[in-house]
């Protein structure tokens, strides 16, 4: 027997079975919500009127900081408006049909949950989302799908994470899944690759011929028309006359394709610069930014199905290995972060005069517009490059940091004036070439400033 | 002391006289050394005479030109010419003359040409790379571009050619003189002389035949072929004529439309551009049949009406296609009437004729050579081909008038211009069809 019971002096709803009882919060609105409430509840359902405040709902759930409230199962009625919008942040749709199986759903749920371990740790925020969504998936026996939204700023979203992370933050939340498959919590299976903005991210692209001198998108394409007889070719206009084709040259119709005429060919015309040419430039206009992308400037997003290995599920239980805070900088490949290499100025500093030689202190900055061009991960790219270059100039003992991708910073031993000079010459002269080969070419696109290591 | 050093048909010929000499070698005289030696050396020494105001008239076109500054647009059809490309916008990157726009049509190329023409288009080098997917011909091509350009000027090359850093400059300047210019012909000249004989032996009949033969028609006004390799237009004139008609013998063709429009045909013997001959006779064969029928389809049969008279008759346009038809046509006939002649009154005589002749055009190559370095930048690079002269006479009195003969028996008899795979059937088809 299954039936939903309202308490006289309470919203809260009592799911009965058998002889067993699930207390199961039925939430109307938002405004009905309290946080605090939802210690002893089992589950909720969601029973909005629309499918804007059920997503509001399912945020403001998923998103308590208690991770033991944030993963109560939440079931949407099958009575909500457009439903099919976000029933994917559900654990399930509620409706008669569906009873047993939610029954079962949250019996089966309730059961992971407490096998896991709540103990908080020293997790900062990227880490406990990936704590939060492993013990998602391993409570509720899921695969991570992506799910087509249109709401989401890529255009795919993930249980939990999306729910948690706005729909702006799409981008992140595959970071997240992309780290805990680094990470070896769970594997992952390519499902759809996506193109996104340079600027913003966003997968909101209007692919659209245009102009290669202006930019513009208003283009008249014509067919040209090649007559046989006379070889006169022009546009398919300059032949039209009331409804036939008669040649402007030897005033001769057209009748049969193949036999008189032939098309070889279309050109285009800008309708705003006047320019004319026969291969338009496809580029990617941002639907959320406004920013026109060159499709070689475009940011390649893999969607993947994510599931748990054997180490997720222990990390969902257990908790998943702290990682201090030393780690989150190396991104960077050779670079420390900036305040170590603060540590070894100052004990530098302190060291001088011990050594006949000197040490230095440099740093590298690349022209703003050369990066501003590129996608975040290819600017990433671009950076390890960058670091690659200079620590190979650098002894073991030196220390290099990359505050930013466009600024290094570096520390230098015991090196004579001479060859410290030549250091950065070298340094100089590799990262231009690198930007000029790569990239393109700027006005001073690398500076280097290497002074004495000293107090002031 | 001479008769100890002249070989005996020469001695021959002093003992039997004058008169007989005439006789005997009437077709050398009459045509051949009075077109090619008499009246190429009073031409040279009227050019001479008038040098200092020519000069001047020059300095002063150039002055003009330069002031107005014109955009030229310089026009290249052609099919698979991709590994030509770069080295063109090469060539026409240190051109003195930049204000230029460079528009190249791929006639329906199966190499890798759209690929070459669309980065080249994409680096800047090219302005306009346009591609036709399917194959339209020579013509159509050129059309298609001439379609396009925006300039003041069109000057037509050839892919695989090459420039005098001022050649662009020098083709367009003579526009200057005289409204009534229509169109002006580049100079041609082989930048592969040393490659092998075919091509040396076609570097001296380039020098003789365009350097100096197009001065001379220039200078008599009755020049009558603007090369499809280097040639410079006005745009409105091509308007007006319908651009280029359906090959072979295009770039012919169309310069007698112009002729026909009243207009006048300039040939500027220092715009200089280089080409490269074929270095192998067979090919050579198959380009000459080629250009060969084309004076026939086009100087005796499209263009008859310039020998009719009509409202519209002019003389220097019947002379013009006259003297082609002449010197090509109905002197190649009069060469088989002379062999007839001399075969059947003098044949006991011909140990001393046919040595004879031969000497004395060796005699006239060299003097026609004499001509050639009077007018020739090149005089030092030129001088090398001093050696292959006597073959010379093997090459045009022999090779080229079979090649040629069997050309006219063919187009005459056969149309076969027609069926010439140079251009593609659909339109040759339709161009047999209307006579054209």
């Amino acid at each position: 027997m299954f039936e939903l019971i309202q308490h006289p002096n309470s919203s809260s709803k009592t799911l009965t079975f058998d002889n067993e009882s699930l207390n199961v919060l039925v939430i109307n609105r938002v405004g009905e919500l309290d946080v605090d409430s939802l210690q002893n509840i089992d589950g909720i359902l969601v029973q909005t009127n629309t499918s804007q405040e059920a997503k509001e709902l399912i945020r403001i759930i998923r998103s308590n900081r208690n991770r033991l409230h944030a993963l109560v199962p939440v079931f949407i009625s099958s009575t909500v408006s457009k439903l099919h919008t976000i029933k994917y942040q559900f654990d399930g749709v509620f409706s008669d049909d569906t009873k047993p199986v939610i029954l079962q759903q949250l019996k089966s749920i309730k059961a992971k949950l407490r096998e896991m371990n709540y103990e908080i740790h020293q997790l900062d925020y990227t880490q406990s989302l990936i704590q939060s969504a492993l013990q998602f998936s391993y409570s509720r026996e899921q695969i991570f799908e992506p799910a087509r939204s249109r709401t989401s700023k890529i255009g795919y979203a993930y249980p939990f994470l999306s729910v948690v992370l706005k729909d702006e933050e799409a981008p992140r939340v595959i970071e997240i899944l992309n780290k805990s498959y680094e990470e070896g919590y769970t594997v992952k299976q390519t499902k759809d690759k996506t193109h996104t903005c340079r600027t913003c991210s966003g997968g909101y692209l209007n692919y659209r011929e245009c102009c290669p001198k202006c930019g513009s998108a208003d283009l008249k394409t014509e067919d040209l028309i090649h007559h046989f007889l006379c070889a006169h070719i022009a546009p398919e206009q300059d032949y039209k006359k009331e409804d036939a084709l008669e040649c402007p040259k030897c005033d001769k119709e057209l009748r049969h394709i193949g036999i008189d005429y032939d098309k070889p060919s279309s050109m285009h015309t800008c309708n705003d610069c006047s320019h004319q040419f026969q291969q338009a430039e496809v580029k990617a206009l941002c639907i959320d930014c406004g920013k026109d992308n060159e499709l070689s400037q475009l940011g390649n997003i893999e969607i993947a199905s994510y599931e748990l290995t054997p180490l997720g599920e222990q990390a969902a239980k257990y908790g998943i290995h702290i990682q201090t805070g030393a780690t989150e900088q190396p991104r960077k490949v050779n670079a420390v972060s900036e305040q170590i290499l603060e540590l070894f100025k100052k004990q530098e500093i302190s060291r001088e005069g011990l050594s006949e030689k000197l040490s230095w202190e440099g740093s590298v900055r690349i022209h703003p517009e050369i990066m501003s061009g590129f996608h975040v991960d290819q600017q990433e790219i671009i950076q390890k490059e960058m670091c690659a270059i200079i620590t190979n100039y650098l002894g073991k003992a030196d220390v290099l940091s990359s505050p930013s991708t466009i600024w290094y910073r570096f520390l230098v031993y015991d090196q004579t004036p001479e060859s410290i000079e030549k250091i950065g010459k070298l340094i100089q002269n590799n990262i231009s070439k690198l930007i000029s080969d790569g990239i393109g070419t700027f006005d001073n696109p690398v500076e280097v400033l290497i002074s004495k290591l000293t107090n002031g | 002391m001479f008769e100890q050093l002249a070989p005996e048909y020469v001695e021959y010929w002093f003992a039997v006289g004058f008169k007989k000499f005439l006789r005997v070698f009437w077709y050398f005289c009459l045509f051949e050394f009075t077109r090619y030696i008499i009246i190429d050396y009073i031409i040279v020494f009227f050019k001479w005479l008038t040098r200092k105001s020519d000069n001047e008239q020059f300095e002063q076109a150039r002055r003009a030109f330069f002031l107005e500054n014109p955009l030229v647009s310089i026009i290249i059809p052609g099919k698979n010419e991709g590994a030509h490309l770069f080295k063109l916008t090469k060539s026409l990157a240190e051109q003195t003359y930049q204000n230029f726009e460079l528009i190249i049509v791929d006639d329906g190329s199966d190499d890798e040409t759209p690929i070459i023409g669309k980065n080249l288009q994409r680096l800047g080098l090219i302005d306009m790379f346009i591609r036709n997917e399917i194959r339209g011909g020579k013509a159509s091509a050129a059309n298609l571009a001439l379609r396009y350009a925006k300039g003041k000027f069109i000057v037509h090359l050839d892919a695989d050619c090459s420039f005098d850093r001022d050649a662009i400059e020098k083709v367009v300047i003579p526009f200057y003189y005289d409204d009534k210019i229509g169109a002006v012909g580049g100079n041609v000249k082989v930048r592969n002389y040393n490659d092998s004989l075919c091509a040396s032996l076609q570097a001296i009949e380039y020098l003789k035949t365009v350097s100096v033969g197009r001065i001379i028609t220039s200078y008599l006004g009755i020049y009558k072929i603007v090369s499809g390799a280097f040639g410079a237009f006005r745009p409105e004139i091509l308007d007006k004529i319908g651009g280029w008609d359906i090959g072979p013998g295009l770039d012919g063709d169309i310069t007698v439309k112009i002729r026909k429009c009243g207009y006048k045909i300039h040939f500027e013997p220092e715009a200089i551009c280089l080409t490269n001959a074929p270095s192998k006779f067979k090919v050579l064969t198959k380009q000459r049949l080629r250009w060969d029928k084309s004076i026939i389809r086009f100087r005796v049969r499209k263009h008859r009406d310039v020998y009719m008279p009509h409202a519209n008759f002019n003389w220097s346009n019947f002379f013009a296609l006259f003297e082609n038809v002449f010197y090509n046509v109905i002197l190649d006939l009069m060469w088989i009437v002379y062999m007839i002649d001399i075969i059947f009154n003098y044949s006991s005589s011909l140990q001393f004729i046919i040595p004879m002749n031969f000497t004395l055009y060796v005699v006239m190559s060299y003097v026609q050579m004499g001509s050639i370095l009077l007018f020739t930048e090149r005089k030092k690079e030129e001088m090398k081909l001093i050696k292959f002269i006597p073959l010379m006479t093997i090459y045009t009195g022999i090779y080229l008038r079979l090649v040629r003969t069997t050309a006219y028996y063919q187009e005459f008899f056969f149309k076969r211009s027609y069926e010439d795979v140079w251009n593609p059937s659909k339109s040759s088809t339709m161009a047999k069809r209307y006579g054209l």
